[in-house]
């Protein structure tokens, strides 16, 4: 395996990211203080960078631009390389800002162009959060136990096509906040029967509540109820899909595609603990161990995002990635607070605040278990196509 | 059972009958939090913050009944921090606190099922169930140890921390939440953070 080396265009925009970090440091902790208040911090450079690397050009993105380079919504190296410098700033204000995000993917992905434009336009139009709905209270995001139904609207209604969605959706990330986004749910029994809609928080039947977070409390995670939210044929997902490819398929990659953007996510909190000692206790014992696990599993993040460019079911990096930089940033945080002692959880703010963060990443989309079970399959996989050859 | 064992017993039970509150309270029983802490800040039980202390922002230390408290405004470093005896008792409130999360969280994988099969049936969740279990009974005959070396003090308790980790992820996405019980493991650690004395050796990586 050869190290990624970022080439020349990859390298600028990882700069423009870094030059904006830290600003979102320094507006971290009111918004760790006030999670639902975004008024104050919609201005941050960082923010409308996000805004630019995620809004397709064909949709209204105006191009975040570096030099002789233009960046859009683009691969997913571009992405965890910018993600991973905004996040060594403060990752909770990351997700905190408006766009997109998991639920642009899917869209990308199972949309067809009328449902991509609406989503796109209506997120910048105006300037929204979404959300991407598939966990539900007591079920987790066991597929095959969801309770959301999408049911046939009476004849009555007078469109035999309009569906009406019912049921639960719990940790959600933007769940209060956001102004439209995609939910799962079933329209039948079988596992070719989930299916996601494009469903607007404006919509009659929908109602959201805030959930109030350890940390990472710039997520904003929300409890959805729907009863009866009208879903008309061109919201539903997937239409010109097979059946096949209509539902779970599409969650799946954007879990593929998500799993190394929550690595990146830990990888640049874990750069945090180490600069808040190395400016503290320059020569704390282990800084360069730390440093060095940390900087590996950036690494790894950048290649779990290259192999998912060749092939986007390929999340076998993915994987592997959320499970070492999860533990990275985990072990980085507890040796920077046994490195800086007492003092500094009083002098350093987000010291305190970080410990708490690093713990989301654990939870975000599958747990580090659910990731060992994904790797050794993928290995078990593997040596069976290749006759058991190394 | 000796003595100090039994003494121990009792904070153990504070700890998982009481709460971390009740606990911190009876291990600080009788300290000024001023001369005593390591830290310019505390966690104290809410009820015997110093009045007119400045109260520090935290999402959710009070609705344990806690508070951090800037002890002293614009000092550092000031007492020596919880040794020997207190910090034996530290370390039984904690594994109290840690049995009764490992018992809720195996009730509730107990209850949920994935792919058809109870989560507690899942070889993974097993061995962190056992993991946890583990490092209570060791820890439980380490916090009975007399005259421990701070550096072997702080490692128990950072054994403990770890625990606590291994036990709030077993509550899934509902265990990040403020209103869930587990909230305490978190705050646990935050107590031995700021109450435990430093060791005079350099501490770096595990």
């Amino acid at each position: 395996m050869t190290v990624l080396e970022l080439d020349e265009r990859l390298r600028a925009l990882r700069g423009a990211a870094a030059e904006t970090a830290p600003e979102l440091r320094a507006l971290a902790p009111a918004l760790d203080a006030a999670p639902h208040d975004l008024k104050p911090h919609l201005g941050a450079a960082a923010f409308d960078l996000i805004r630019r690397c995620t809004t397709p050009q064909r949709f209204g993105g105006d191009p975040l631009r570096v030099g002789r380079f233009a960046f859009s919504a683009g691969s997913s190296l571009e992405t965890l390389v910018w993600m991973l410098e905004l996040a060594h700033g403060d990752a909770g204000m990351v997700l905190a800002a408006p766009g997109p995000n998991l639920a642009g993917l899917l869209v990308d992905q199972l949309g067809d162009e009328q449902q991509q434009e609406y989503f796109y336009r209506a997120v910048a139009d105006r300037g929204a959060w979404t959300f991407f709905a598939v966990t539900e209270p007591d079920r987790g995001s066991d597929a095959g136990a969801m309770e959301s139904k999408l049911e046939r609207a009476a004849p009555e209604r007078g469109d035999p096509e309009l569906h009406l969605l019912h049921g639960t959706k719990k940790y959600i990330g933007n769940g209060a906040r956001g102004a439209l986004g995609v939910v799962f749910a079933r329209t039948g029994s079988g596992p070719l029967s989930i299916r996601a809609a494009l469903v607007d928080a404006a919509a009659p039947g929908f109602a959201a509540q805030e959930l109030d977070m350890v940390g990472l409390r710039g997520a904003a995670l929300g409890e959805i109820r729907f009863t009866g939210v009208p879903v008309p044929q061109e919201r539903l997902l997937a239409r010109h899909l097979p059946p096949t490819r209509r539902g779970l398929w599409g969650a799946v990659r954007v879990f593929n595609t998500v799993r190394p953007q929550v690595a990146a996510l830990a990888v640049g909190t874990g750069l945090a603990f180490v600069d808040l000692v190395r400016a503290g206790r320059p020569h704390a014992p282990g800084l360069e161990a730390v440093a060095g696990r940390l900087e590996a599993c950036r690494q790894l993040v950048y290649q779990a995002g290259a192999a998912l460019d060749l092939d986007r079911d390929d999340g076998r990096l993915s994987s592997a990635a959320k499970i070492a930089a999860v533990a990275a940033a985990r072990e980085a945080g507890r040796w920077a607070v046994r490195s800086l002692g007492p003092a500094a959880l009083a002098e350093q703010p987000l010291l305190e605040k970080w410990t708490r963060d690093m713990g989301a990443f654990e939870f975000m989309e599958g747990t580090s278990d659910i990731q060992r079970l994904h790797v050794a399959r993928s290995l078990v996989r593997a040596r069976g196509r290749s006759g058991g050859r190394p | 059972m000796t003595g100090a064992r039994a003494g121990l017993r009792h904070y153990l039970d504070l700890g998982r009958e009481g709460g971390l509150a009740a606990g911190l309270a009876a291990v600080l029983d009788g300290l000024d939090p001023a001369a005593a802490a390591p830290g310019a800040v505390a966690l104290l039980p809410a009820a015997s913050a110093p009045p007119g202390a400045e109260l520090l922002t935290h999402p959710f230390a009070a609705l344990e009944g806690l508070a951090l408290v800037r002890l002293a405004a614009g000092t550092t470093a000031t007492g020596p921090g919880l040794t020997g005896p207190r910090a034996a008792a530290l370390a039984a409130v904690r594994i109290g606190l840690l049995s009764r999360m490992l018992d809720a969280a195996v009730r509730r994988l107990e209850a949920r099922r994935f792919g058809g099969l109870p989560l507690v049936d899942r070889q993974l969740v097993g061995a962190a169930l056992a993991d946890v279990a583990t490092e209570i009974e060791v820890a439980t005959a380490a916090a009975g140890r007399p005259d421990a070396p701070a550096e072997a003090v702080r490692d128990q308790h950072e054994r403990l921390t770890e625990a606590g980790w291994t036990t709030t992820r077993l509550f899934g996405a509902e265990g990040y939440l403020t209103d869930h019980p587990v909230r305490c493991l978190h705050l646990s650690a935050l107590a031995a953070d700021l109450w435990l004395a430093r060791p005079t050796v350099t501490e770096g990586v595990r």
